[in-house]
């Protein structure tokens, strides 16, 4: 048994090298790996960690009319520990300089809504407000703000006069308002050194400008190269180099060959499907071994659950392979096999997605009630202003159509259907939580929302993909097993 | 014990009765034709007698035990008909492959490789692709995968189809030479010349049925007919011989003799040997196999039924 299977994985294994697909991908592979080993990081200063900081506001307030469109800067910054510049913190002067009192006069208006529930975004614009502006993201800490203003740049409305000059034109006090304001902090929110920015330079001399922690850094590449682009160019091509190997078993004057040879129907089918799987297992494990091993090199960051994307993204090509093996049995034809798994896997991605949909606004709705019912504020209007309680709910619109178009009264149909279909989507979600928990700090995992529970565990959703594997490659076998070819 | 026994095997494909209570015997050691034209059931019966389909009906045997098991299936090689190799494989590789799934230890295919491609000629082409070697090639590989793996028992679908006359005749040999090892082989083939001069025993299958079976001696041995030359410029006392009650027929200068039930042609030899006359030519014509195999067609299909899809079987003579 275990000679019959060795037998047929080297027959796969030299099957899916044939037509140079799979050399070809791992070449690619490879040259991507030495872009990634050409990488260099470099920490940030405090000055520059802090102007980091500003970064993303200042494109916002470039663009962002409402804002006042305010000239930032850092001046004077002067860590309290150099060499670790993310555990003690230090200070420094904001200078904030609006065009004119007008533009001021907008950016104390501004308000954001902020992404979590009951958060709201002011602007610099005042000590109480820049200290709230800083320690809004949680990268400083214990951020206390002086308002250091001259006297001379004090921002004062212009005279009605004034405004009436220019031929009864209003210059809207045209005079620049400039504000400063000293700026102590007792440390960062970032956990070490790794989860401090770092700024990226490739093909060891190019300053790319890119700043973001290491650990970031180390994320893109582990979840979204490998574990998303990687994992959908690599379930794409393993589908279409795989599809043809059940009906190449099957063509006629093959499968003869094969099955008067002492090897189990079921057992052939099962190898061979296994063996399909070989040409995944050999690209996902090259691309995350390489990519383990050159973020680890050149950042510092090594993550041992990153090893978990192999097996989790090979079940992932697993669902896609049964659905391809039933076809392929079924119908002997490797387009038919192709078409049907591209639709299927399309199918899942649509059930996954609504069905996530239907359990992120049950979370919500619950949150909300849970809130309101102890009497916390919960939204602001536009205004600021706290959302009166019993309006809350209405707001929300718990009913409202997924996507503005599925109605919601769909949703137990979706959770039904999705319960029992494969979790691709889920699994996918599942990857990317387990790498994240190897490179992320806490602050990075909140960041992205990764502290928050998945609807389902782990566990449950390898059970049920497994168990549609089981299901497609059991029908595959009763048909191969009772048909005459 | 039958290497290869059926009794009353039944198969049927829907409405189409493929096998109609096929019963017979193959012994140890023989090379066993069972010859039919294309569609008549000769590859379902082999594909039973391997566990490839699975009989409708009856009993089917295979080195005395069912068939099908995958243990029987060690013992025995197959070559079906319009096989295909994969086209990634060498055929070192195919062999490999093969003799893995046998069981075969990698010293004991290494062992045997060279061996087994040598004896087909495959050697020099041993390590090229499988796409790229001729149908005569690939149809030698089939042979060779079939006898690597040392089997007892060796069925060979059409295993002369697309080979040039020169490769028949080393096929035709090599066949001699595994039989001579002691194994059984048995050819299904519409190809009668080739199984006439290699077969010990043939079986005549139509339209699922097994029609005729025996040595082929046996069953061409019917014609009891001799051609019998006297020496140049000397005629032929043929009308003594009839009178003395044999039908004599006079061609191409020769006489040929037929006997009836019972008759000898001793009797004509020891006349001319009287008359003084000169024996320099005697034949005892026998029936081609192509010539038992029209015949059964025809009986099976009185007026020649229109429709039946006959192949017209390769005429030879026997030579002995």
């Amino acid at each position: 048994m275990l000679r019959n299977f060795i037998a047929v994985m080297k027959d796969s294994f030299r099957e899916a090298r044939n037509g140079w697909i799979l050399q070809t991908l791992l070449i690619l592979i490879v040259l991507f790996l030495l872009v990634v080993f050409s990488t260099s990081v470099r920490p940030l200063s405090f000055a520059e960690q802090v102007e980091h900081e500003l970064g993303i506001w200042k494109i916002l307030f470039q663009f962002e009319p409402t804002t006042g469109r305010p000239q930032v800067a850092i001046e004077n910054a002067n860590p309290k520990n150099e060499g670790e510049p993310w555990t003690g913190g230090g200070e420094f002067d904001l200078s904030v300089t609006f065009a004119t009192y007008k533009d001021y006069e907008s950016a104390r208006a501004f308000f954001l809504p902020g992404r979590s529930v009951g958060r709201f975004i002011r602007l610099p614009v005042d000590a109480k407000r820049t200290e709230e502006f800083l320690s809004l993201n949680g990268a400083l800490k214990g951020v206390s703000v002086t308002d250091v203003t001259p006297e001379v740049d004090k921002p004062k409305k212009p005279a009605k006069d004034e405004e009436q000059k220019e031929g009864g034109k209003s210059s809207d006090g045209a005079k620049p308002v400039k504000l400063r304001f000293h700026v102590t902090t007792a440390g960062s929110g970032y956990a070490d050194k790794l989860d401090w920015p770092h700024e990226l330079t490739v093909f060891f001399v190019v300053n790319t400008g890119f700043q973001r922690p290491a650990r970031s850094m180390a994320y893109y590449c582990q979840n979204y190269v490998v574990n998303g682009l990687g994992g959908w160019v690599f379930c794409l091509v393993g589908t279409i180099v795989t599809a043809g190997f059940i009906p190449n078993l099957l063509r006629k004057g093959a499968l003869d060959l094969v099955i008067a040879k002492p090897i189990g129907r079921v057992g052939l089918l099962v190898y061979k499907y296994v063996g399909g799987l070989i040409f995944f297992l050999i690209l996902v494990t090259t691309a995350v071994l390489g990519m383990l091993l050159a973020v680890g090199v050149r950042t510092g960051v090594w993550s041992a659950t990153f090893l978990s994307v192999i097996p989790l993204l090979t079940l992932q090509f697993a669902i896609l392979y049964s659905v391809s093996t039933l076809f392929g049995v079924l119908t002997r034809n490797a387009l038919v096999a192709i078409m049907a798994t591209l639709l299927s896997w399309g199918l899942f991605f649509l059930i996954g997605l609504v069905a996530d949909s239907v359990y992120s606004r049950e979370r919500v709705v619950a949150e909300v009630a849970k809130q309101t019912a102890e009497g916390k504020t919960v939204w602001l209007d536009e205004d600021g202003n706290p959302i009166p309680q019993d309006k809350v709910m209405e707001r929300l619109d718990p009913n409202a159509p997924l996507f503005g178009f599925i109605p919601y009264s769909t949703a137990p149909v979706w959770k039904i259907v999705h319960f029992v279909s494969p979790r691709t989507v889920q699994l996918d979600t599942w990857s990317g939580k387990v790498i994240a928990q190897g490179v992320l700090s806490e602050r990075g995992m909140k960041e992205r929302g990764w502290d928050l529970n998945l609807p389902a565990t782990l566990g449950e959703v390898i059970a049920v993909n497994l168990g549609f594997i089981t299901l497609m490659l059991g029908l595959a076998s009763w048909r191969f097993a009772t048909r005459d070819p | 014990m039958s290497v290869i026994e059926t009794k009353d095997l039944r198969k049927q494909y829907g409405s189409v009765e493929a096998l109609k209570g096929v019963t017979l015997q193959v012994e140890p050691g023989q090379i066993y034709g069972l010859l039919g034209h294309n569609g008549a059931g000769k590859s379902t019966m082999v594909k039973i007698l391997l566990g490839i389909v699975k009989k409708t009906d009856g009993d089917a045997y295979l080195l005395g035990s069912e068939v099908g098991t995958t243990d029987i299936r060690k013992k025995v090689g197959y070559l079906p008909e319009d096989h295909q190799f994969p086209g990634y494989h060498t055929g070192v590789s195919l062999l490999h492959f093969y003799g893995e799934l046998y069981g075969m230890s990698r010293p004991d295919r290494i062992k045997r490789m060279d061996e087994a491609l040598d004896i087909v000629g495959l050697k020099k082409r041993a390590k090229s692709k499988i796409k790229t070697y001729s149908k005569g090639m690939k149809q030698r590989l089939g042979i060779a995968q079939a006898f690597f793996h040392d089997p007892e028992v060796i069925f060979l679908d059409e295993p002369t189809d697309g080979v040039d006359p020169a490769g028949r005749r080393e096929i035709r040999e090599l066949l001699q030479t595994l039989k001579g090892e002691g194994r059984t082989i048995f050819v299904n083939t519409h190809l009668l010349a080739e199984v006439e001069m290699m077969a010990d025993r043939v079986a005549f299958i139509h339209q699922g049925e097994l029609v005729r079976q025996g040595t082929v001696a046996e069953i061409t041995r019917r014609a009891n007919r001799f051609e019998i030359g006297l020496e140049k410029g000397t005629p032929f006392p043929v009308q003594e011989v009839r009178d003395a009650g044999f039908k004599v027929e006079m061609a191409e200068g020769k006489a040929e003799v037929e006997l009836a039930d019972g008759q000898s042609i001793d009797p004509v030899l020891e006349m001319l040997w009287a008359n003084g006359l000169k024996l320099r030519h005697l034949v005892e014509q026998k029936l081609t196999l192509e010539d038992v195999f029209m015949k059964l067609v025809e009986g099976s299909n009185p007026g020649g039924k229109k429709g039946v899809r006959v192949a017209r079987p390769v005429a030879a003579r026997r030579i002995d």
